[in-house]
């Protein structure tokens, strides 16, 4: 038990290190998206509202009881666009790493598949590593998030002189942006979000393993059962949220759980019986 | 001993294995012969339980294949099993973290017998350079049992003579040793027992010593009877 235990954390760190690039690359590429445009809309606006005041003959203070002050989420506002291209690339690359994270250990010149297949541990442990890493990734990602939401408002700060700022908390900030999404704020929001996204990558997972056992076969049948499952969840998703529809919110949540709960056991299941006896390099 | 009876196993609706069956037995070098396409790598893969069979049964030590087998029984594919962007050193540092029983003073001692760089990238091994690799990860096991796809594949005559004595050294002694290749020229001198393979059955099994006692063939003349008629 010790020994696979040390082993699973072993393999984690193999995989964590192996996509620390695409990784420190797409924070990378998300922190200059949101900052670098926050900064440069911020600058617009400034120059905009000084040539105003210069025309008027106002001052800042005078300025904002007219205008109401510069919010920070009304030029966050104006980065709905690229915010929105920065997040969908993160969901692109860590949907596509999903797969990416089993097919790289099968082709190219090395097939690490064989060394993987031959540990002398119980073969779920590889899936296992690969769904912590998975998880990993995410929630650096969504950590990240969180730093640069704290940046923009240290840049808001920074930027925007005291007269024209209007306060507001850093809960507050995150609620009443899109990114509310991505960052729930209440735990039973964090939960389905997370939960949901854990069922997707689970049914990923299944859906490689059962490709390279029954190739064509595997790859189509698992790509039925993950529609299959997915629809399911974002009809009952879409339902919750619809007042016409002929159950209580509260049904449909508990039945969303419930269909979240039976796809990820089966994708689990499913995943350990494949590396178990059917996969092969 | 290594038990393989009767396995079968059909890709698409090709029968690439007919009910093959065969030992290998420890403290022997066995070597499985055919031409390409005989089906040779695909027994091996099934042994180590790299493909699933559609029938027959394999046992290694009396055992089914399990994750705790794999501390008695190691294979060198005929390809390189490490990422390309590990360095020599990162795989030994791997084996060393998963196997038990690595040896890594036989590891080293392997690395300076093949003048292996430590700091080299896998990635940019040459084919010959990859397969000495492949051999030490293989070989620096504390395993009853070898298995090795086609060592001599694709390799220049030098590495090939190294890598031959591989197999008269105490390396070998004591461990049961199963080789595949279709370039028998190489350890014909070397083997103990043959299994001949064609289109996924075995056509001859025989003691090479016994072969040449009794009737005064090499296994290449075996060879010569069972697939050119």
């Amino acid at each position: 038990m010790k020994t696979n235990l040390i082993a699973l954390l072993k393999l984690a760190d193999l995989e964590i290190r192996r996509f620390r690039g695409i990784l420190l690359g797409l924070m990378a590429l998300v922190a200059l998206i949101q900052l670098g445009g926050l900064s440069m809309v911020t600058r617009t606006r400034l120059s905009q509202i000084e040539s105003q005041i210069e025309r008027s003959g106002m001052t800042l203070a005078e300025f904002k009881l007219q205008n109401s002050g510069l919010s920070l989420l009304e030029l966050l506002g104006e980065l709905d666009g690229v915010t929105g291209v920065a997040i969908a690339c993160c969901i692109v690359v860590v949907a596509a790493y999903t797969l990416i994270i089993w097919y790289r250990d099968w082709f190219g010149r090395a097939s690490f598949a064989y060394r993987l297949l031959m540990l002398p541990h119980p073969r779920f442990l590889l899936y296992l590593s690969k769904l912590a890493a998975i998880l990993t990734f995410v929630f650096s990602l969504f950590a990240w998030q969180i730093v640069i939401v704290a940046g923009q408002m240290l840049l808001y700060h920074v930027q925007i002189p005291h007269q024209l700022r209007i306060e507001r908390t850093f809960i507050d900030t995150i609620r009443s942006t899109d990114l509310v999404i991505f960052i729930p704020v209440r735990l039973t929001e964090f939960l389905l979000v997370y939960g949901l996204g854990l069922v997707i990558v689970l049914l990923l997972f299944t859906t490689a393993l059962l490709e390279r056992s029954y190739r064509l076969k595997g790859l189509l049948g698992g790509l039925a059962l993950s529609a299959a499952a997915f629809v399911l969840l974002v009809w009952l998703w879409a339902g919750a949220e619809d007042r016409g529809s002929f159950l209580y919110p509260t049904e449909l949540l508990a039945l969303f759980i419930g269909v979240l709960l039976v796809s990820a056991a089966a994708a689990l299941w499913l995943g350990w019986r494949l590396l178990r006896g059917k996969v092969s390099v | 001993m290594i038990e393989v009876s009767d396995i079968r196993k059909k890709y698409r609706r090709k029968q690439v294995l007919g009910g093959v069956s065969f030992q290998a037995q420890k403290g022997q070098i066995t070597s499985l012969i055919g031409l390409n396409g005989a089906g040779k790598s695909t027994v091996l893969k099934a042994i180590m339980g790299l493909t699933p069979i559609d029938g027959g049964s394999i046992r290694i030590g009396g055992q089914a294949i399990s994750p705790a087998a794999y501390n008695t029984i190691a294979f060198i594919p005929d390809r390189l099993t490490m990422p390309g962007s590990m360095r020599l050193r990162d795989g030994l540092q791997f084996m060393a973290d998963f196997y038990p029983r690595w040896n890594p003073a036989r590891a080293e001692d392997l690395m300076s017998f093949f003048r292996l760089e430590r700091g080299e990238k896998i990635g940019r091994l040459s084919k010959g350079t990859a397969m000495k690799f492949n051999l030490v990860l293989g070989m620096a096991q504390d395993v009853d049992y070898v298995l090795m796809d086609e060592p001599f594949s694709g390799i220049d005559l030098f590495s090939r003579e190294l890598i031959a004595e591989v197999f008269t050294s105490q390396l070998v002694e004591d461990r049961g040793v199963l080789i595949t290749t279709h370039e028998i020229g190489d350890i014909e001198h070397l083997i103990d027992h043959a299994v001949l393979l064609d289109q996924g059955r075995v056509v001859r099994d025989f003691d090479c010593e016994q072969m040449r006692e009794e009737h005064g063939k090499s296994v290449i003349d075996v060879m010569r009877e069972v697939y050119r008629g």
